[in-house]
């Protein structure tokens, strides 16, 4: 974003991408609370 | 001698805050549009009532406080605390007259509600409120998660040194841009960002579970404002829980997650500094107190055996801690279940989570990330000093955008907010506690408001004393706005008192 308003499609391919990162963090704190449940489920 | 404030102090807060509702009534345009265009005639005159009464409040107080003069630091604070008030009592005015709500206080506790994005409700016979209501609650929720502020300087506002007061006294105190204006539109741009992104996904996997097209369109925008504030609001009383679809819950956990991110977080993420996911404090200190209470809870409820797989473990554990830790509220199980199901442990997990909260910057409330990480590094440079020679120099650092030094003011700042959000927690379990509801079951209600999640055990009520919708109410607009700028409101209004 340059002096305020204008967003170019350079500036969505970026954003697109943050997006993506962030989804991929979300994956690894979701998988992790995967593997607790399993391993739970197993000792249990 | 405390200095009773002046004409022209009062002046300068009216034309402010003037400003802001002004703000308020704008925003009732959208409703009103969406309830002509689906002929909801009687609610569509609820908001012409609404926004008239707005802009005669706002407009008014704009001519009758006509001044030059710019905002101090004390102005700020006090407009941002009594913006959010005002904006509450104003906003109230659709939910009181739609007739689905109990009483007026019963209105403004879920507009307070909404505009903390807290999430808790009083609203009756939700299932069957109007489209224009269903959008005008989620719209407050995801106003008020980028901040009342933010809006009014997204729109009203120039960026004087006055505005950038007003922003900080909301709460938020990070420049994504040099300007401040220009960051409230950087706010803007991540959430319609990811409005336009998580509410086209969320539609149409409504329409793939079976909702008509324009059902599937409105439940996926108001799902994604009450996800991505972190407020918690659904259009069904069963929330979440109502679709009963593993995917539609986690792409609402990748929505609300990223919700409670910090927004500089997300600006520095998205102009490409993805580097900054993995080290930065808030998003570490969040993925380990999440996994954590996660554990303990898992392992609460697999001893209990209540559910009869991993993968429904995996579903309810995470969706419940993740929404809880987040300060979302969004549920997949129903209220009682925390108490006959659950049990103290997993309650306590849940507590424990919701009152350590997501990000600052964000729509998420709670203590916040960055403060348990800069409180546990004091403790880490404290063990580092206590094992080192006496003439070693100790320099502990967090991460957040850039290495900060861990020294005194930081971490005096980071433990007063903290301190007094525990005892606010504290003082709101009493009261619970005091009206007759057992203590645990008061202390996660008490928390979940003052830390602005939303979730239930089930003590949110209409038939619920007065006294504790009057205490629930004053918790989340303290907790919402971290508490400074409600006391220098309660200093302003001693000193008029009081001052000489």
């Amino acid at each position: 974003m340059k002096g305020g308003y204008s967003v170019t499609l350079r500036d969505l391919r970026r954003y697109a991408a943050g997006m993506l990162g962030e989804a991929c963090y979300v994956l690894v704190l979701a998988a992790v609370g995967l593997a607790i449940a399993v391993v739970a489920a197993l000792l249990s | 001698m405390i200095i009773q404030p002046r004409r022209d102090d009062h002046l300068v807060i009216g034309k402010y805050t003037g400003k802001v509702i002004v703000g308020v009534g704008l925003l009732m345009a959208v409703p009103l549009a969406l309830s002509l265009v689906l002929g909801e005639w009687s609610v569509a005159l609820d908001f012409v009532i609404s926004s008239a009464a707005c802009f005669i409040c706002g407009f008014g107080l704009q001519l009758l406080c006509r001044t030059e003069r710019d905002l101090g630091w004390g102005h700020a604070l006090v407009v941002a605390a009594g913006s959010w008030l005002i904006a509450t009592l104003l906003g109230a005015l659709p939910h009181s007259l739609s007739g689905h709500e109990g009483s007026y206080l019963d209105a403004v506790f879920d507009v307070m509600s909404g505009y903390t994005t807290t999430g808790l409700y009083l609203i009756q016979d939700l299932d069957h409120v109007s489209n224009g209501l269903n959008m005008w609650r989620h719209l407050l929720t995801y106003a008020g998660g980028q901040g009342i502020i933010v809006v009014a300087l997204t729109f009203l506002f120039r960026g004087s040194p006055g505005a950038y007061r007003l922003y900080v006294g909301e709460g938020k105190d990070e420049r994504l841009l040099p300007n401040v204006v220009q960051t409230a539109r950087a706010i803007w741009i991540v959430s319609l960002g990811y409005l336009a992104v998580g509410g086209l996904v969320l539609a149409a996997m409504g329409w793939a579970l079976g909702q008509t097209p324009l059902r599937a369109f409105l439940h996926g925008v108001w799902v994604f404002m009450g996800a991505w504030s972190t407020g918690g609001f659904a259009p069904q009383s069963y929330n979440t829980m109502w679709f009963h679809s593993l995917a539609y819950e986690l792409v609402t956990v990748a929505i609300f997650v990223a919700g409670s991110f910090n927004f500089a977080l997300h600006w520095a993420v998205w102009s490409g500094n993805r580097k900054e996911l993995r080290r930065n404090l808030e998003t570490v200190s969040f993925a380990v107190t999440l996994s954590l209470t996660v554990l303990v809870a898992t392992v609460a409820l697999s001893r209990l055996g209540i559910y009869p797989d991993a993968v429904n473990l995996f579903r309810k554990a995470f969706y419940q801690l993740a929404s809880g830790h987040t300060t979302t509220g969004f549920s997949t199980i129903y209220s009682r279940a925390f108490v006959v199901q659950w049990g103290p442990l997993a309650m306590l997990a849940t507590t424990v989570a919701m009152a350590i909260g997501a990000s600052a910057c964000s729509t998420a409330g709670g203590i916040k990330g960055m403060r348990v990480g800069v409180i546990t590094a004091g403790f880490v440079a404290d063990i580092r000093r206590m094992i080192s020679p006496e003439s070693a120099l100790i320099r502990q650092r967090v991460h957040h955008l850039r290495d900060i030094l861990v020294d005194s003011p930081l971490l005096r700042s980071a433990l007063t907010v903290t301190v007094a959000y525990l005892t606010l927690y504290g003082l709101v379990a009493i009261v619970g506690a005091a009206c007759g509801y057992d203590f645990l079951q008061a202390a996660f209600e008490g928390v979940s408001a003052a830390s602005n999640t939303g979730l239930s055990c089930g003590v949110t009520a209409p038939a619920m004393p007065v006294v504790l919708k009057v205490v629930y109410t004053l918790a989340m607009w303290l907790g919402r706005l971290e508490f400074m700028s409600v006391l220098a409101l309660a200093g302003y209004a001693y000193a008029m008192v009081r001052g000489r």
